[in-house]
């Protein structure tokens, strides 16, 4: 497995300092993909936006997917009913429900401004707006995804022994104080390794971006990986697309470096 | 005494009232699409929307049932997705113990190489990976796929468990082993259970990104017969139009597997495991 | 000949039983699957007829929907592995030529009848050598709802001004007037097919013989200004166009939140299909000039040859089969252009219910012109799609759109594989 895991990072800065066409080299150029693309606004804006809507994602799934996690851990009955229905839209392929909240959000049939209509609301443009596609991306991306961070905490916080709440509350602790000072160091690891794995996630998606406005309009959702995508399937441009997909690369190991950094627990290794 | 069962009693009452709030916001938007499932082609694009479908049809179920091609396709991915969970904690669970409990040499930069390899974008490797697949004419090939699907899983659940492996006291290990118990048996027979819940989640992350993968599908295969699941999706999206109807209700067909592998894999997750485990 | 011709299924009936077992399998990547829809059961009655006329061979029909048929057989090509006979649409040929996933038929043609045909000849070959029988053919036209035309009291437009008045006259939150899509997504498809026929209905087109964007292209202004005053001085447009795809408009038109749209006349059936009924009508595209019908690309699916079939003689039986006379009414009654102009003889195109067909073979053979889609047009979408959507939402002059277009696009073809 070491064999796959690697030749592709060889292979992708191998032709990231070369011209291609059609999936075969034609020239050398070293590294002048690289100085071309980080001096470009396009490639600074495109990780701007990759920025934003990942860091915007996380800042909504980490907290419901904790909430969640928590209510779901407390003494209740139907546990297995709740903990079901709300998986439901992780469930679904990004195509799935990329198209289906594009009809939904649909300014001139959609269900939603059917609604709004009937309510007295003028006509909302959704995701025909530059302002408000990227927000409406990173809340339709919550919708699809706060299920994992939901599924990987509750895994987790069903390690925390019970004498450790026993003896907080003996202590006069309360809920809230005995969350912070005592559940989340506990499950540190885990909130670590699950924040990395949703970033990650984040950082990569194309899929649901490029099915609901293919980085537009005006390239306002544009993120590193759409313009990976566009570069490489729609243009052909695979040494382009690999040098993007390397800078990629490196952004995601900065953010786990620093996950691990923050969160790091006595031997972490 | 009264107020704690009082204030109990309003908390029970909060989290059903939130549970229920976050089970209609999940379930609203599928309501939409469920409903679609059950329309005739000629009712789905009307507007104003006609919100209960009349009249229902079951249609586009029973032709997706009862279709060779689509059986086939939810074969596959249930064997790609079965074969990924299993070379996954074969292959994730020992090392997440090794990466707990061991000391070595070069640990933290194995760890953390073996974490970076996962970091790639996906669509960075898809080519690379489509063409070591010709060298090695390792196309349209169950096995092949797994590993490539397990390349980009495991190190991420490697490293989840790992939380998991280290909050299990080690006590416990040591007292099997003192009892005459060997390393593996040790492993298998008091870790093991103990780190349930993290093998449960990390189960069903990798049935998910399997069962929802469209691009390693739809690179390594290209005989109609290896294809996936949301390779087949596309087939209900053709040039004169998306045929909604079919296409929800594949859609809600596809959710199925995964809900029903959630439901098994409920009981995993048990709670207090290491309760009463340190004392005495 | 037909006595012969029926002697000769007799014997080669009787044979099948021992053929059967050395019958050849050819591979056939069609763009949509068999099933109940009319496409997909003429499609099977068609297969099967072949296989029982030609004994030998058994095709194995496979779906490879438009969206990843050409990545798939650019893969395929470079594994080493095709199938034998594939669609594939006519703006990707020339992409299909240049990666070497498909080959020449010319040496497996025999005598086909090359003035037949509602297009010349040559518009599948290139370099010389042709690589593509086409199968059917679709354009863009103007598709209206007629009960929302008839309501507001306006005529059918026929001209570019008349739209913008027209549409003008019918624009509401509730009912778009004339419906167009800018969004990148979905390949900006709907809006490079309304572009491309847009400028060469203003007498001109995008790109030079190189391949290039012609800067300062008259053509390619009138386009811009057109997007600028349906949105701005008509009001015939709201900017939701800015997000929307083929499918968006598609739904708009069938459910009646779109008075008029540009669309292809491959979605009229499903269009009328979809609930529009008698309501939805379709009319020559409008021209700049009063009077004067404006010239279309033709667009469509062809059949081609993967470049590795190892049963090459086979697969051009198969295709000489499907473009055939009878197979081809089979096609049209299932709501496909038909290609071969010896077709449009047969009973079926009298009936009232072929009346559109029937007239739009007549328009392209008129106005039908064949296009030219370098490999960098998915490349010009994105880009156009990027400055009609800054006309739109910030007004951007149309002179300064085109400007920019040109630069971009010429700017990402030098440098960039």
């Amino acid at each position: 497995m070491g064999l796959i895991a690697f030749y592709p990072v060889y292979y992708a800065v191998d032709i990231s300092l070369y011209q291609t066409q059609f999936l075969k080299k034609t020239a050398f150029v070293g590294l002048a993909q690289y100085t071309r693309l980080l001096t470009s606004p396009d490639f600074l804006r495109a990780l701007g936006t990759s920025l934003v809507y990942a860091l915007g994602s996380l800042a909504l799934t980490l907290p419901l997917g904790m909430g969640f996690a928590l209510l779901l851990n407390r003494p209740i009955r139907f546990k297995a009913a709740f903990r079901t229905i709300l998986i439901i839209p992780w469930t679904l392929s990004q195509t799935v429900v990329g198209l289906l909240w594009l009809w939904l959000l649909n300014p001139s049939y959609g269900p939603i401004k059917y609604v709004l209509d009937e309510a007295g609301f003028g006509q909302f443009l959704f995701l025909s707006s530059p302002d408000w596609a990227l927000p409406i991306l990173v809340l339709v991306n919550t919708w699809m995804t706060f299920p994992l961070p939901m599924i990987l905490f509750q895994a987790a916080l069903q390690t925390v022994p019970q004498d450790l709440y026993d003896s907080a509350k003996i202590d006069g602790c309360t809920a809230w104080a005995g969350f912070w000072r005592i559940t989340l160091p506990f499950i540190q690891n885990s909130v670590m390794a699950t924040a990395i794995m949703t970033t990650l996630h984040f950082f990569n998606m194309v899929t649901l971006i490029y099915v609901m406005t293919g980085g537009g309009p005006l390239e306002t959702t544009q993120t590193l990986s759409v313009r990976v995508f566009l570069d490489a399937f729609a243009n052909f441009k695979v040494a382009s697309a690999a040098a993007v997909g390397i800078v990629i690369f490196l952004l995601n190991i900065v953010f786990s470096l620093f996950y691990i950094r923050v969160l790091r627990r006595g031997d972490l290794y | 005494m009264a107020s704690r069962k009082a204030r109990t009693r309003r908390l029970d009452v909060l989290t059903y009232g939130l549970l229920g709030l976050g089970c209609v916001m999940a379930l609203a938007p599928i309501v939409w699409g469920l409903l679609t499932s059950f329309k005739l082609e000629s009712n789905v694009a009307l507007y104003p929307p006609q919100w209960v479908p009349n009249p229902v049809t079951f249609e586009h179920y029973s032709d997706l049932l009862t279709s060779k091609e689509v059986l086939r396709v939810f074969f596959n991915s249930l064997v790609l997705a079965g074969g990924t969970i299993l070379l996954g904690l074969l292959v994730a669970s020992p090392g997440a113990y090794a990466a707990a409990r061991f000391r070595f040499r070069g640990k933290n930069a194995i760890l953390l190489t073996i974490l970076v390899t996962s970091m790639i974008p996906g669509i960075s490797i898809l080519i690379p990976i489509f063409l070591l697949a010709i060298r090695a004419e390792l196309l349209n090939s169950y096995v092949f796929m797994i590993l490539v699907y397990g390349a980009w899983l495991v190190p991420q659940a490697i490293w989840f468990i790992k939380g998991f492996v280290e909050v299990v006291p080690r006590e416990l290990e040591e007292a099997a082993l003192i009892d005459g118990c060997s390393l593996p048996g040790a492993f298998w027979r008091i870790t093991l259970p103990l780190i349930q819940p993290g093998l449960a989640a990390v189960a069903i992350l990798f049935f998910v990104f399997v069962w929802n993968d469209f691009l390693i599908g739809a690179v390594l295969t290209n005989r109609e017969e290896m294809r996936t699941v949301q390779v087949g999706l596309l087939r209900t999206i053709q040039d004169i139009g998306i045929f909604w109807g079919q296409f929800m209700a594949y859609a809600m067909l596809a959710t199925a597997p995964i809900l029903v592998a959630f439901l098994f894999l409920q009981k995993r997750f048990v709670e207090g495991l290491t309760r009463g485990g340190v004392k005495g | 000949m037909k006595l012969i011709r029926i002697a000769a299924c007799a014997v080669a009936l009787a044979c099948m039983p021992q053929l059967a077992a050395a019958a050849t399998e050819i591979v056939f990547w069609n763009n949509f699957k068999v099933d109940k829809s009319p496409r997909g059961q003429a499609l099977t009655d068609i297969v099967a007829k072949f296989e029982a006329n030609n004994p030998d061979i058994k095709v194995r029909v496979e779906v490879a929907p438009f969206a990843t048929v050409d990545a798939n057989l650019i893969q395929g090509a470079a594994a080493g592995n095709t199938p034998d006979v594939v669609k594939i649409y006519n703006v990707a040929l020339s992409l299909h030529v240049a990666a070497g996933s498909i080959q020449p038929l010319d040496p497996y043609l025999g005598k086909m009848d090359k003035t037949d045909w509602l297009l010349p000849w040559d518009t599948t070959v290139f370099d010389g050598k042709k690589y593509a029988l086409p199968y059917e053919y679709r354009f863009f036209a103007l598709q209206y709802r007629k009960d929302i035309l008839d309501k507001a009291g306006v005529q059918v437009p026929t001209t570019w001004d008349e739209v913008c008045t027209a549409a003008g006259k019918i624009n509401s939150p509730q009912v778009m007037g004339y419906g167009f899509g800018l969004s990148q997504a979905q390949a900006a498809s709907i809006l490079l097919e309304w572009a491309d026929d847009m400028a060469l209905a203003a007498g001109g087109s995008w790109l030079d013989a190189k391949g290039r964007a012609i800067p300062n292209n008259p053509a390619g202004l009138k386009f811009m200004q057109t997007v600028a005053d349906l949105v701005g001085k008509c009001k015939a447009s709201s900017q939701a166009v800015v997000g929307y795809t083929y499918e968006a408009v598609h739904q708009g038109l069938a459910g009646g939140t779109i008075a008029m749209a540009g669309m292809g006349t491959h979605r009229y059936e499903a269009l009328r299909a979809a609930g529009a009924k008698d309501n939805l009508r379709w009319a020559p595209p409008p021209s700049f000039e009063k009077g004067k019908p404006a010239p279309v690309h033709v667009l469509g699916w062809n059949l081609v040859m993967g470049k590795h079939t190892k049963h090459p003689q086979e697969a051009m039986r198969f295709m000489e089969y499907m473009m055939s006379p009878e197979v081809q009414v089979a096609v049209a009654r299932a709501g496909e252009m038909p290609t071969r102009k010896s077709t449009y003889d047969d009973a079926w195109f009298k009936t009232p219910e072929a009346g559109a067909m029937r007239d739009w073979a007549q328009y392209i053979a008129r106005n039908g012109k064949a296009g030219q889609y370098p490999a960098g047009w998915l490349g010009f979408g994105q880009i156009l799609a990027s400055e009609t959507q800054a006309i739109v939402l910030k007004g951007l002059a149309p002179a300064q759109a085109l400007a920019n277009v040109v630069e971009r696009y010429n700017k990402a073809q030098a440098e960039g594989k």
